[in-house]
């Protein structure tokens, strides 16, 4: 295995959750794609530890912090995404445009 | 009986009667009901406490009182002080200001009775009596340029004392806006002054005019040295004309006859007017270095006095007589100080605060008769009155004699004294000067006996005037002693030069000659405008008065079109200046702020749109930046290679 398959699996990874986080409308289907870029990033990480500084601590912390950021993350977005439906009456990301100029 | 009051420190005799402004002040904002009993009380006592300081400190010789508080130093060396310079030429203006001051106080607590704002009035008259003897005090151009400002501002406060009264605000804000024309001026030449010489003090100031004119000082400011010498003097002397009410800013005088009849007496007769003269009497030395200058001031005061005095001639208000007739004796005095007599002229200065405030009081008193009239001061509703107000009569008789020159009482020494400077001056401005006022001592003559006439002689012209009666003893007995003064105070001071060798303080002094031939002259002047007025309005009075008819009336009844200038062309010119620069910050100020404003109203209406509240355009656009940023990276990280 080299690290380039751990990058483009990363990549395509990446790629995905922007795709979902740009076009999906469901709120819940945008939060997933964050949590995929995330992912992605974490999958970097790991990569290049693993490939390039194997001694060192630092990514493997780093991954640690992302993922308890991560969901935090996921915590907050649900509840924005609660008030979201309370306030529009729907979960769709486009209906809630007031701050619109 | 003064000796104890030498151990008083200096610094009260100008603080006293301050502090006891600030009492008064205090009890007038607090409305208390004794107001009336406490107030006078304090402001004579405090007037008197500054008097009797001042008495205890007699300058003796060369030797003078005199203390020093270093306020603040400027970084470049000029040192500000206050101080409190007790010599003759301040003793005799302390002398006369505490004693004009106090008799006025005392006066005051009888005219004033009963008026609501009794105890702001007298908190005003001592913040007067302190500035005025702040300003006689100084020994240098700062501390003489605030106070001058302060008896400015206490002049306006009390002009307008009754300020419910329409024309008495607006004679207030006229006094103190026509005041500020000279002002400027005076401003612009303490700081030349200042900047040539590096220090406040008078006697560098002279030092250095000194060296100017001796050429030994050459590297001036702004100008070269003759020009300096033309120019920084004149400055000055627009503050004394401002002040002073000479022509052609005496406007603001008349009208400020619109305040209580005593502080006319004391502010726009006795003191504060004479500051002017003062002033110039002080610096004597600096105007005396150009001669332009001091025909510049010869000019002004003949020319001052000869207008005015023409104008006192028509006047039916018996105060407005009594202003310009100020107008007129002040534009004297300047005469004097302008052939180069200080003496002379602060002698008319001397003579003419005491008849003239006793002829401002004895108005007073008059006015204080009939203040239930529709018009009090006009004169032609008077007669009759000498029968009535038998004390207000003879007192007033004396100060118009004495005003009138009648050779023994006060004010002909003085006006002798300023005569004889001129005629021993032999240049042609002062022989036209010397002219013009022998003819204006005739005109002086004439229109002060015609208003003693119009007032007290003869049968009363309306109801009022015969129902008149004589006022309080605080009232008469201020005007008894002024009378008196009125009538030896002349002679006393000119015996033997007292005066003269008193203010040459030690120094050799000149005995003033009395040249024979002029002295009899100016009496025969003064004698046949007495004897005019008598004339004419001796015996009696119809409804039409006889100056009416008389030559050049409309041009003195129109007070020389003066009035009409400021009003017509310089008040004019000023509102059209006015709306010139308004149009201006209207459209292109205003316009050039409108531009700016419209532009970035512009600029957001054309952002908003960008903001569209889509989250998912903001998140692609963010993508798309990324992905720019990812690529020019790596094109630029290939192209290196």
């Amino acid at each position: 295995m080299e690290l380039s398959n751990y990058l483009i699996v990363g990549a395509v990874l990446f790629a995905i959750g922007a795709y979902g986080t740009i076009t999906r409308r469901n709120a819940i289907a945008v939060l997933m794609g964050i949590e995929l870029m995330l992912n992605a990033a974490n999958i970097n990480f790991l990569a290049f530890w693993r490939f390039l500084h194997p001694t060192s601590m630092e990514p493997q912390v780093f991954v640690l912090v992302g993922l308890t950021v991560a969901a935090a993350d996921a915590a907050i977005g649900l509840a924005v995404v609660l008030n979201l439906y309370r306030d529009f009456g729907a979960v769709e990301v486009d209906r809630a445009d007031t701050l619109k100029g | 009986m003064i000796a104890p009051f030498s151990a008083l420190p200096l610094w009260l005799l100008p603080l006293a009667p301050l502090v006891a402004a600030v009492i008064c002040a205090i009890i007038a904002v607090s409305g208390s009901r004794r107001a009336g009993k406490i107030t006078p009380v304090l402001t004579v006592f405090a007037t008197l406490i500054s008097g009797l300081i001042a008495a205890a400190h007699f300058p003796q010789g060369e030797k003078f009182a005199s203390q020093t508080y270093e306020w603040l130093t400027i970084r470049s060396g000029i040192t500000i002080t206050l101080s409190v310079h007790l010599d003759a030429l301040a003793w005799t203006m302390v002398a006369v200001v505490t004693f004009v001051s106090l008799l006025v106080q005392i006066y005051s607590t009888g005219y004033m009775k009963g008026e609501p704002g009794y105890a702001r009035y007298f908190a005003c008259v001592s913040m007067f009596t302190c500035s005025m003897l702040g300003l006689v005090l100084a020994d240098n151009l700062f501390q003489l340029y605030v106070c001058w400002e302060l008896v400015g501002i206490c002049s306006y406060l009390l002009i307008g004392f009754w300020w419910t009264k329409k024309s008495a605000a607006d004679a207030s804000k006229k006094a103190f806006i026509v005041t500020r024309f000279g002002d400027v001026g005076f401003f612009l030449g303490v700081l030349l002054l200042v900047s040539a010489a590096g220090s406040f003090q008078f006697s560098a100031v002279e030092t250095t005019i000194n060296q100017i004119a001796n050429g030994q000082l050459t590297a001036l400011p702004l100008f070269s040295a003759q020009t300096f010498l033309v120019v920084a003097p004149l400055l000055l002397f627009c503050g004394a004309v401002g002040k002073s009410a000479q022509f052609p800013l005496h406007v603001w005088l008349p009208d400020a006859m619109e305040g209580p009849t005593p502080v006319s007496a004391l502010i726009h007769a006795a003191t504060m007017v004479a500051a002017g003269v003062y002033m110039v009497a002080r610096l004597l030395p600096i105007f005396a270095a150009s001669q332009v200058v001091m025909n510049v001031v010869i000019i002004t005061g003949s020319l001052t006095a000869l207008i005015a005095a023409t104008i006192a001639l028509v006047q039916t208000d018996i105060k407005k007589v009594m202003a310009y007739s100020t107008i007129s004796q002040l534009g004297y005095m300047f005469v004097g100080l302008g052939v180069g007599n200080r003496d002379a002229g602060m002698f008319h200065l001397v003579t003419h605060a005491m008849f003239k405030a006793l002829l401002f009081l004895t108005a007073g008193s008059v006015i204080h008769a009939l203040h239930h009239s529709a018009a009090p001061n006009d004169m032609r509703l008077m007669g009759g009155l000498g029968k009535r107000m038998r004390v207000t009569a003879i007192t007033c008789g004396i100060g118009v004699l004495a005003l009138a020159g009648l050779p023994g009482l006060s004010g002909f020494w003085s006006k002798d004294a300023i005569l004889g400077a001129a005629l021993e001056k032999h240049t042609p401005v002062a022989n036209i000067a010397l002219v013009v006022a022998l003819l204006v001592a005739a005109l002086t003559a004439f229109y002060s006996c015609r208003m003693w006439l119009l007032t007290f002689a003869g049968e009363p012209r309306s109801k009022d005037a015969e129902h008149a009666h004589e006022g309080p003893a605080s009232m008469t007995v201020p005007l008894a002693l002024l009378a008196v003064l009125s009538v030896v105070l002349g002679i006393w001071l000119h015996a033997n030069g007292r005066f003269t060798s008193f203010l040459a303080a030690g120094k050799e002094s000149a005995p003033e000659g009395m040249t024979l031939w002029l002295v009899g002259l100016a009496s025969i002047c003064s004698l046949a405008g007495i004897f005019g007025a008598w004339l004419v309005y001796g015996k009696t009075y119809s409804t039409t008065d006889p100056v009416e008819k008389a030559p050049g009336y409309a041009l003195f009844v129109n007070l020389w079109y003066v009035e009409a200038f400021w009003t017509k062309i310089a008040a004019r010119g000023a509102l059209a200046t006015g709306r010139a620069v308004a149009w201006f910050d209207r459209t292109v100020i205003d316009g050039l702020v409108n531009v700016v404003g419209g532009a970035c109203q512009l600029l957001g209406n054309g952002l908003r749109r960008s903001a569209t509240g889509q989250t998912q355009l903001y998140t692609t656009v963010v993508m798309a930046g990324l992905v720019i940023v990812a690529l020019a990276v790596a094109i630029m990280q290939s192209g290196g290679r």
